[in-house]
Order: structure tokens, then sequence, then C-alpha cells
């Protein structure tokens, strides 16, 4: 299983639907493979006992690839130093890494050049010492000849040209590691934690799939520096262009969460007979109504989100704002981890130039979000992005009424059991929060109608099914060609 | 594609080398040793009959491939057949949470049937994995958790794309 800064080490929807598949694929072995920004970090779940082993795959906090795991050897580490000098890197590296830039450049021209390029990389870094490497003048040099020299791309500014190969360089300790022998790769994202899934269908014919929740390439759009030029976010666009159009074009099965992003997909060149949507599906059992004695009879609207831009805390305050003018009584709860702490201290003098300091509460997050749904009176969803998020449907199952912003698969999750209102609107949200508060009739029959919904649509059941079947299929039909290859012959 | 060949002996090996028979299996049968992958991927078919029956139709699938390659299709017909009767257990067990998974357990079954040179059982896996597969095309709403994405080429009868809602 491939991720990238969630499962195990962080929280967030994608963690959720990564430890509740392993958990329930009780028939299969899984060993992770985790790209996360720091060596040393807490395991947010208990591992199930399928999962054979984590490797964690720090892109920042080390200053030498491997020096956090147990197995470093300072003997290896000493052999790759030895062995890397000028001449080789401009032999044997050089020539695929100006392949990597100049398909990364122009959005990926060729997914196979950019993959064998890759795959070059990846057999040079695991043989020699990356440090060394992306601080060779080889490596320099062809940065200036690829980006500064570029036509297009000489206009950036040097500190951003700089910042961008300081990407490049983490990226690159991500193929400074070998990978373990697995009878199929499945990646969590169409994203860089894809590129071993990439080099181990070339390598060893490793049958290779993505699930994508929210788009990658459009959830990489939105969260762009505002701050830097045309020329220099179209440099960033196209890398994210290549590495999604490569995992594509080596995926066996591109498994989407909702039909929302079918269209992205395709667009961005992903083949129609890889693409099959399969849904997520939640514990019925644990997420229901309960009946919860709360503090006070205030009205409680409950968010539950990281805090993060993507999810659109910044709007719910201000439609809060509004909100709070006609219900004074109404009080909103937002539980979920911090993310992004800038973000936070925004929201927080957001919060504090509205005057709603006893209105709108960072709750932290919570191991026991069953309990936290079933305090609410309505459940609030105001993402800018979204996959299909488990929220949705989780507050639903409780028979709680929903009001969510129009985005990724959210209408697809609702399907006319709760109210959707415009993404990025505090008016249209306001209004959709006041139309659930003013009737209360109005909101326990759409929560009861919610609830009914989701246990005919999204079950543990079928969702862990499908993904069986999905392992399966891919394995089942590799021995198929080999049966019907070895019969030709 | 030419690519250089990644090294296999790393200490990723000793984290990954797992016990269990299957992986035997597969190493056994990439270092030529047949006979014994065979043996193996049997009995872990066995064992997993019961608990899950996917992977025990997928281990006999992996005996059976073998053994066409050593001995000819002929020894391989009976392990075909314990092939396709997993499949077809696998699928009447998803058939419940799933019937996509069903559609496709039962379409093995059929093609694992025919390799066993049961032609009639193969037709009937095969009718029953298109009439199920026709009650959930044509099952009106759709149902995404129950719908394999399609192009615009089988359109619905009412006009609109097979995934239309």
């Amino acid at each position: 299983m491939l991720c990238e800064g969630t499962y195990p080490f962080y929280r967030g929807g994608v963690s959720t639907w990564t430890h509740n598949l392993i958990s329930n694929l009780k028939d299969y072995e899984f060993f992770i493979l985790s790209v996360t920004s720091a060596p040393f970090l807490r395991r947010r779940y208990n591992l199930p006992p399928n999962v054979k082993g984590i490797l964690n795959i720090p892109l920042w906090g080390t200053e030498f690839v491997k020096e956090h795991i147990q197995e470093f050897k300072f003997r290896d580490f000493l052999g790759r130093n030895l062995s890397t000098d000028e001449r080789k890197i401009q032999e044997e590296f050089i020539p695929s890494l100006r392949a990597f830039l100049d398909e990364a450049k122009h959005g990926c021209k060729d997914p196979r050049r950019l993959a064998e390029a890759i795959c070059e990389m990846h057999v040079f870094l695991t043989r020699h010492d990356h440090r060394k490497t992306v601080r060779s003048k080889a490596f320099w040099n062809i940065i200036q000849e690829e980006l500064f020299d570029d036509r297009l791309y000489g206009y950036a500014r040097l500190s951003y040209i700089i910042d961008f190969s300081r990407i490049l360089s983490h990226i690159l300790q991500l193929l400074s590691y070998e990978y373990p022998y697995a009878d199929l790769s499945h990646s969590s994202a169409a994203a860089f934690c894809g590129l071993p899934g990439i080099i181990l269908k070339i390598d060893r014919d490793t049958p290779y799939l993505i699930t994508e929740h929210g788009v990658y390439f459009r959830e990489r759009i939105l969260d762009l520096p505002s701050k830097s030029s045309i020329i220099e976010r179209m440099l960033l666009i196209n890398l994210y262009r290549a590495i999604v159009q490569v995992n594509y074009y080596y995926a066996d099965k591109i498994l989407p969460v909702c039909k929302f992003n079918v269209d992205w997909e395709r667009e961005l060149g992903a083949s129609e007979e890889k693409i099959e949507v399969i849904c997520n599906g939640i514990d019925v059992e644990r997420f229901k109504p309960i009946k919860i004695d709360v503090e006070d009879n205030r009205k409680r609207i409950v968010v539950m989100a990281r805090i993060d831009k993507l999810k659109g805390i910044m709007n719910l305050i201000d439609a809060m704002a509004n909100v709070s003018k006609r219900y004074p009584e109404a009080i909103c709860e937002i539980y979920g981890p911090v993310s992004d702490k800038q973000y936070l201290k925004a929201c927080q003098r957001k919060i504090k130039s509205l005057n709603l300091e006893d209105k709108v509460l960072f709750m932290g997050p919570t191991d026991k979000p069953e309990l936290a749904y079933n305090r609410a009176y309505v459940v609030v969803q105001p993402s800018l992005s979204e996959g299909f998020p488990f929220t949705v449907i989780e507050a639903m199952a409780c028979g709680k009424p929903v009001v969510a912003t129009d985005v990724g698969g959210v209408s697809e999750a609702i399907d006319g059991f709760g109210v959707i209102v415009p993404p990025r609107s505090s008016a249209a949200l306001a209004e959709g929060i006041m139309k659930v508060l003013e009737n209360e009739e109005y909101a326990e029959e759409m929560g009861r109608r919610a609830r009914r919904y989701v246990l005919k649509r999204f079950t543990y059941e079928g969702f862990i099914e499908n993904y069986r079947r999905v392992y399966l299929e891919v394995l089942s039909e590799k021995i198929w060609k080999e049966i019907i290859e070895w019969q030709r012959s | 594609m030419v690519v250089n060949k990644i090294s296999n002996s790393s200490w990723i090996d000793k984290i990954s080398g797992d016990k269990s028979r299957w992986f035997k299996a597969n190493k056994l049968e990439k270092n030529g040793r047949l006979e014994e992958a065979v043996r193996l991927y049997i009995e872990e078919a066995e064992e997993k009959r019961q608990v899950s029956p996917g992977i025990s139709g997928l281990c006999y699938l992996s005996a059976a491939k073998i053994l066409i390659k050593m001995k000819g299709r002929e020894k391989a017909e009976p392990i075909f057949r314990k092939a396709a009767e997993s499949y077809e257990e696998y699928a009447e067990k998803a058939l419940s949470s799933s019937p996509s998974s069903a559609i496709w357990g039962y379409k093995m079954a059929s093609k694992c049937y025919a390799w066993a040179g049961e032609y009639l059982k193969s037709e009937e896996m095969m009718k029953t994995a298109e009439s199920l597969s026709e009650k959930i095309e044509g099952g009106g709403k759709g149902y995404p958790l129950f719908r394999i994405f399609r192009t615009g080429g089988n359109k619905r009868k009412d006009g609109k794309s097979p995934n239309a809602m």
C-alpha cells in the first residue's frame, strides 16, 4: 500500500479509508510504504495484524537517505558514497534526469520516456549516494540548462528555480529506496507515492492500482503558491501533470471514489476502460443515532475536518457570523487535527474580529467521531475540494441532517438527502445552515431518510468486497495472460 | 522499454520476505522449482477454500498455469475445474454485498470450466453472469457501488449513459 502524507502517521479521510480497507481485507497481507515529511513520526493508528511492515520515506528531516531506519548500515552508506563521483553522475544519472526534467516541464509528452527516466534514476540512486548526487556540479548544470536557460522557464525568479530544485532533490530521495516484493501495489493517490508502483510494474510486472480520493492534480492546483508568476505556476502544474499522467498510464486500474473524479481522470489521459468507481463504505453499527446528553440546549453545528485551507474553515466562520445574528444560541464545534498552523492562526484572528469566540470552537481531533456527530443538530462540510467524504456519509449514518458544499463526490454521496450549497460562498452556506435550523421537523426527517439511504448504499461489506475482487481480478488477469501466451507459443 | 534490472538482494528483501505458502510458492516458481511450487499452490488453495474462495481460485489457477507448462493442458484440467469451483463459490459469497464482484467471479468460473473441458458448465456460468449484469445495468437509478464505469458505447434504454443518475 503506497501512501503520501496519510496512513498511518496522519489522521484524515484517506487514512481512515486505508485503515478500514487493510483491517477488513484480512485475507491479504500488506506492506505499507508511506511517504511523509519527517523521519520520526508517531503512528496514529493501531496497525492490524495483516500489516507485515512499514517503510516510512521522509522527504524532509534526514541528511542521508535511510539514516532513520534500523537496517541502515554505515558500511552500505560508505560503499554508495565511495562509488559516487562526478564522472559516474554525469554518465549514468544525468541523461535520465535530463529526460525527467524535459518531460516534467512539458507536462509529460511521453509517459514511457518519463517512466524509463524514473526507473533509471531509481537504479542509480539505490546504488549511489543521493546527497552527493544532488550536490554535484553535473546536477546543477542540468538545472541551469533545462530551467534557467529554458526559453519559457528562464523568466521564472532565481529563488523559485532554486526552490523547485530543492523539491526535485526531495523527490529523488523517494527514488533512493529499495521497494519490497509484492504481488500488487496499490497507491492511495495518483501522486509521487505512486512512483514505486510504476517502478515495480516496469521492473517486476507487479500489477498497479490507484485509488483516487480528491483528484491529486486538482488539489495541487488549488494549493499553488499565490505569490508565484504564471510561468512559475506552469512549471509546478506541469510537474504535477506529468506525475499524474505517468501514474495513470501504468495503472492497471484506476479506482476513483466518486464519479466526479472520472472527468478529471479522462481529461488527464486516463484510459476509460481502466476506470471503475468504488465508493467508500462505513461501519453503520458504529455510526448510528446515539442519545447523548449535551451540556446545554444550544443548537450545535458540528464540522469534522482537519484545519486546512482546502477545508474552507474561513468560509464557515463567515457563515457563522450570519447564522449567529438570527440564531444567537447556535454554536459551531470543529473537530479535527491542525495540518496548517498558519491557517489556524488566520481562522482564530477572524473569529476574534467577528466576536465569535464563544460560538466557533476548535475541539481538536477526536477518536470518537460518532459521539461528536451525535452532539450535532446539523453537520456541516464546508470544503473547497473533496473526494468522497467520509464525514458526510458518517453524519448521515448517524441520522443527522447535512449541509455540504458541492465539491467532488459530495452531491453523489448526499443524493438529495441533505442540503447542497455552492463552495466558497459563506452567504449560501449560512442560508443552508439556517434552512435546517429553522425547521426541526424538516431536520429530523432529513436525518432519518439520510440514515436509511446510507444503509442501502454505503455499507462496509460492499466497499470491502469490491476491493477484494479488484485485487483478485488483477492478479488473476496476470496469470491468464501467462496461460494464453504459453498456449500460443 | 530497456531498463536496468533492479537489484533483488537487499535489506528490503529481508523485511518483505514472508513465511506464507503463497510467497514461497511464488519464489519456487521463479527459481524454476515448478513441481514444488504446484504442490504449495494446491496446499494453499485447499486451506483457503472455505475461508477465502477467491484466493483459493487464484492459487488453483497459478498451479494450473504451471501444470500446463510442465505437462500440457490435459493434466491441468482437474486443477482448472477446482479453480472454477472456487471462483463460483466466491461469486455466490459476494453476491449479497457486491453484485459486480459476483459477476466477475462467475465469469472467471466460466473461463476455468472451459479450460477444464466442461463447456456446459462454462456456458451456465456465463449466462448467470450476463443475467446478473443485465439486472444491474437495467436497474434504473444508478448505484455507484455496484456499477462499473463504461464508455458511452452501451447506452441505457432511456438514451442516457449507463452511469447517469
